[in-house]
């Protein structure tokens, strides 16, 4: 690693209650570029964030920022913004004192802080809602308000921990958008959590897997999906064609057999680990393997088909025609297609 | 838990309680059933308090209300003295009960402990204390430590009615204020943190402005309590030191005097409508809409040495505020002049042949105070089933003079009830008074308001969805109400028994006035024994606060185990 003038997070170990959380946690993340945060719920990515922004105590490790390392600073000295899955707004202020809190938190009078409020406001499309009281906002509106009072005080890093899981699917995906921009504009980095990689995709440069408390896998979005290398991240990428493989060996080779054909195991490929066809690797072609079609969904205009070849082993394709449930059809991959990804 | 879990049913979350309006949104369809049970609800409720609620407390303003009469109570300097000390001590010992209360309320909802829920159930046990019992233990207390004499002298002034005040009320606000903390998330703290807000800054101008309408509950209750106490300061006033209350007593039994009690009568009732005008403005201002739409935070609070110090400092400050009183109070009972024995224990629970007055017959005492408690609690949930089946009608109509009508005698002290009792049913032909039943009646009609209100808030879960859905699957009226209504109310049914059997077994206030020296209760006998020098009394005064106490505490843990049986298999 380089250093920078970002945040570091270094070998980081985290208990609650004397249960150890987070191990040997060590996540770049260089200024002005948001890295999100993919696991499964319980993997220890909100116990990160609240440990990055100082809510839960480290037990080892390091946290800085422009080079300074945070770990003895209370937490609200540490200058670093969090939105909240609930938006955790005061719901004893108004729009412009929930704003404001932070500004007043460093001493502002009202007539200071007055212009960087209503600037922040018409930043996330609420101008004039200085006086509102936040009981009267739709649930979009109050996690604008909460984005606008987390950037207002300049942070130089800003966390969001699933902060739009309470909306609907395309306000979700609209409001994304709109962080993604302006933490651009603002040039504020920002590490972001959720378990939905749809999410990540809207918002990310950087892609961190965790599980269990640790990284597993980080880099960026095309690089994740050239190559998941676990399963585990193929599951959590919606790669979900994988199937356990019988392993046999001939003259000192490991071989394992596909409906279409024999796939040779590498010596450098993991001892554990599961095999994976892409649906787009899949052919609708006659003189492939029998299947029968299990089920279908409708996909940006195309479908794809869970398909069922023998007894027990299932295979998704992609394609534009129509098929029923229960028909039959011919399916042909090319054996060098099959990915071996390793289980941990 | 001695009162069941703090979940929404909680007695005294009734005070904020605002969503009585929610089911009127629903179309209104009363069944036949339901009809029938309203209009008996409201007969019923309606003639027993017109005679044994609103016909003495209307003797009273009769009495009271002359013009000659007003001008000579409130020409008075005397009268304003005693108005003045009154609200005083009512309005410090509830700020230093609110301060006191949110500190504790704090460790019990903030933090993660060992013995968390023993330090919860002591510190919601002076609550049911009846206040005979809070002050004998606080007279012990200021024997222990020698305090007569000095400026801490918790008896004969003000310091010590306020302190056991104090204690008293720490109860009630720790119970109201825990339940709604508890279920406010830690986000909004965790935000100004990140925002830059420091512990204190946080507290302030986040915590403390969300507790705001469980503070005004709570800040409500226990000025009501501390206005009207009677007890407490009958016994640690030791008459030196008067309010409203202590002199509408003396007053009206002790010079006879029935007009300047009325008067006085009036001024307190004035005060109590006032504070409960004050009470509803405020509830109204500051809403509810926090409670129950937020995600409760998982609650992984950090522990820095700052905190564990205020954790650690806390616990003492509980386990030694409020526990020494109650320790004390069974060593005391159990110290003789030849050592610690089952002396008192034994005298007072043998037939008494030496003394000459039946007022100290301990044993009949005893059985007066569980039969009359017993019966009081019969009558109240009764009582207080119905009238919360008006509390919860969809009628805005009945359900709005329900509220008020009820709030009233949850508001109104046992001293003035016991007096309008006595001034208002002796007519020559038929004397009430000397019967024994008027007892239990007044002891319930304390308790019937608390019934309503927890059984009203568990009658409004029961929604008309809920109702239609059992009917289109085939129950009919009653069947409705046997497997619907009452599985849904039957906790806080038993909830509202158990405390209309701790306020009847403690009630002092209108028991005072109704009993007869050869019909004793507890409390009555606790006073009298206290009032009379020497060793024996005393100690058999502490024994008998000991059995009070434990009866009060076994019968509210008994009938909530119950509830849950019964909750559980229904």
């Amino acid at each position: 690693m380089t250093p920078h003038k970002g945040l570091i997070i270094e070998n980081l170990e985290v208990s609650i209650g004397g249960q150890q959380i987070l191990h040997d946690v060590s996540v770049d993340v260089e200024p002005g570029t948001i890295t999100t945060l993919l696991g499964p719920s319980g993997c220890g990515k909100t116990t990160l964030l609240k440990a990055i922004v100082g809510l839960i105590p480290v037990d080892e490790g390091d946290i800085s920022l422009n080079s300074t390392s945070l770990v003895s600073t209370p937490s609200h000295k540490r200058g670093i913004g969090l939105m909240f899955q609930s938006n955790a707004l005061f719901p004893h202020k108004n729009v412009e004192r929930n704003v404001s809190f932070g500004l007043q938190m460093q001493g502002q009078k009202p007539e200071e802080y007055q212009g960087r409020v209503s600037e922040m406001l018409e930043l996330v499309g609420l101008s004039g809602y200085n006086h509102r009281n936040v009981d009267t906002l739709s649930g979009g509106e109050r996690q604008r308000v909460a984005l606008a009072r987390a950037l207002a005080p300049n942070p130089n890093v800003l966390l969001l921990d699933e902060p739009f899981n309470s909306l609907d699917r395309s306000l979700r995906s609209t409001l994304l958008q709109e962080v993604r921009n302006l933490l651009k504009i603002l040039n504020i980095a920002a590490v972001h959590v959720t378990h939905d990689w749809d999410e990540a995709t809207r918002i990310a440069d950087n892609i961190t897997f965790m599980k269990d408390g640790e990284i597993i896998r980080t880099g960026l979005i095309e690089e994740i999906i050239m190559n998941p290398k676990y399963s585990i991240v193929a599951d959590l990428i919606g790669l979900e064609s994988c199937w356990n493989p019988i392993i046999f060996e001939e003259n000192r080779t490991s071989f394992f057999d596909t409906p279409w054909g024999r796939r040779k195991v590498d010596f450098i490929d993991p001892k554990s680990f599961v095999a994976l066809i892409r649906p787009e690797n899949v052919q609708i072609a006659t003189g492939g393997t029998d299947a029968e079609v299990q089920s279908k969904i409708a996909v940006f205009g195309e479908w794809i088909y869970k398909c069922r070849i023998g007894t027990d082993f299932i295979v998704s394709v992609k394609t534009r025609s129509n098929y029923a449930i229960g028909e039959s059809i011919s399916l042909y991959a090319d054996v060098n297609h099959v990915e071996i990804l390793e289980v941990l | 838990m001695l009162f069941g879990t703090s979940g929404p049913n909680n007695g005294l979350k009734l005070f904020y309680d605002d969503d009585y309006k929610t089911n009127s949104t629903f179309a209104i369809q009363l069944n036949n059933y339901q009809k029938i049970l309203t209009v008996t609800a409201l007969i019923v409720s309606t003639v027993f308090f017109s005679i044994f609620y609103f016909f003495p407390l209307g003797k009273i303003l009769w009495y009271g209300l002359s013009p000659e009469n007003i001008t000579a109570v409130f020409g008075s300097h005397t009268t304003w003295k005693i108005i003045w000390f009154t609200l005083w001590q009512a309005l410090i010992s509830t700020a230093v009960s609110l301060c006191v209360g949110i500190l504790i309320a704090n460790i019990l909802t903030r933090f993660n402990f060992r013995g968390r829920g023993a330090l919860s159930v002591l510190a919601t046990i002076p609550f049911v204390m009846p206040t005979v019992v809070v002050a004998s233990a606080f007279l012990s207390l200021n024997s222990l430590f020698k305090l007569e004499g000095t400026v801490f002298s918790l008896e004969g002034g003000p310091f010590g009615i306020i302190v056991a005040h104090v204690f008293f009320n720490t109860a009630i606000v720790v119970r109201t204020l825990g339940g709604w903390w508890g279920q406010l998330s830690l986000d909004p703290e965790y935000a100004a943190r990140t925002l830059g807000a420091g512990t204190f800054k946080t507290f302030f101008l986040v915590t403390f402005p969300r507790l705001k309408p469980a503070l005004i509950a709570a800040g409500s209750l226990a000025f009501l309590f501390t206005f009207t106490s009677f007890g407490i300061i009958l016994i640690l006033g030791s008459l030196k030191e008067a309010t409203i209350e202590t002199e509408i007593w003396r007053y009206a039994t002790q010079r006879i005097d029935i007009n300047t009690a009325a008067a006085l009568g009036i001024a307190q009732l004035a005060i109590v409508v006032l504070m409960l005008t004050i009470n509803s403005r405020l509830r109204s201002k500051y809403g509810t809409s926090e409670l129950g739409s937020i995600a409760v935070s998982d609650g992984s609070t950090h522990t820095t040495k700052f905190r564990r110090a205020r954790l650690y400092s806390g616990v003492l400050f509980t386990l030694l505020f409020l526990g020494t009183p109650l320790v004390l109070l069974i060593e005391r009972s159990l110290r003789t002049p030849n050592g610690y024995s089952f002396t008192y224990y034994r005298a007072i629970f043998t037939k008494s042949v030496s003394d000459r007055f039946s007022i100290f017959e301990t044993r009949t005492a005893i059985i007066n105070s569980i039969t009359w408690a017993l019966l009081a609690m019969a009558i109240a949930t009764i009582l207080g089933y119905l009238a919360a089946v008006l509390l919860s009608s969809p009628s805005e109509k009945i359900s709005k003079l329900t509220d008020v009508l009820f709030l009233l005698p949850l508001g109104t002290s046992g001293v003035l009830l016991g007096f309008g009792i006595i001034v208002t049913l002796n007519s020559s032909f038929w004397d009430i008074r000397s019967s024994w039943w008027i007892i239990p009646i007044a002891q319930a009609i304390l308790g019937i308001g608390l019934v309503a209100r927890i059984v009203g808030t568990a009658l409004r879960d029961v929604n008309t969805e809920m109702r239609d859905a059992a009917k289109v699957l085939g129950a009919s009226d009653v069947k409705i109400w046997r497997h619907v209504d009452l599985p849904i109310i039957s906790k806080s049914l038993i909830a509202g028994a158990s405390f209309s059997f701790a306020i009847a077994i403690g009630e002092f206030g209108a028991t005072a006035f109704l009993v007869r020296p050869q019909r004793p209760t507890i409390p009555t006998t606790i006073f009298n024994l206290l009032g009379r020098p020497g060793a024996s009394t005393y100690g058999q005064a502490m024994a008998l606060c000991v059995v009070l106490a434990g009866v009060t505490a076994i019968s509210i843990g008994l009938l909530d185990r119950t509830g849950t049986v019964i909750r559980d298999t229904a």
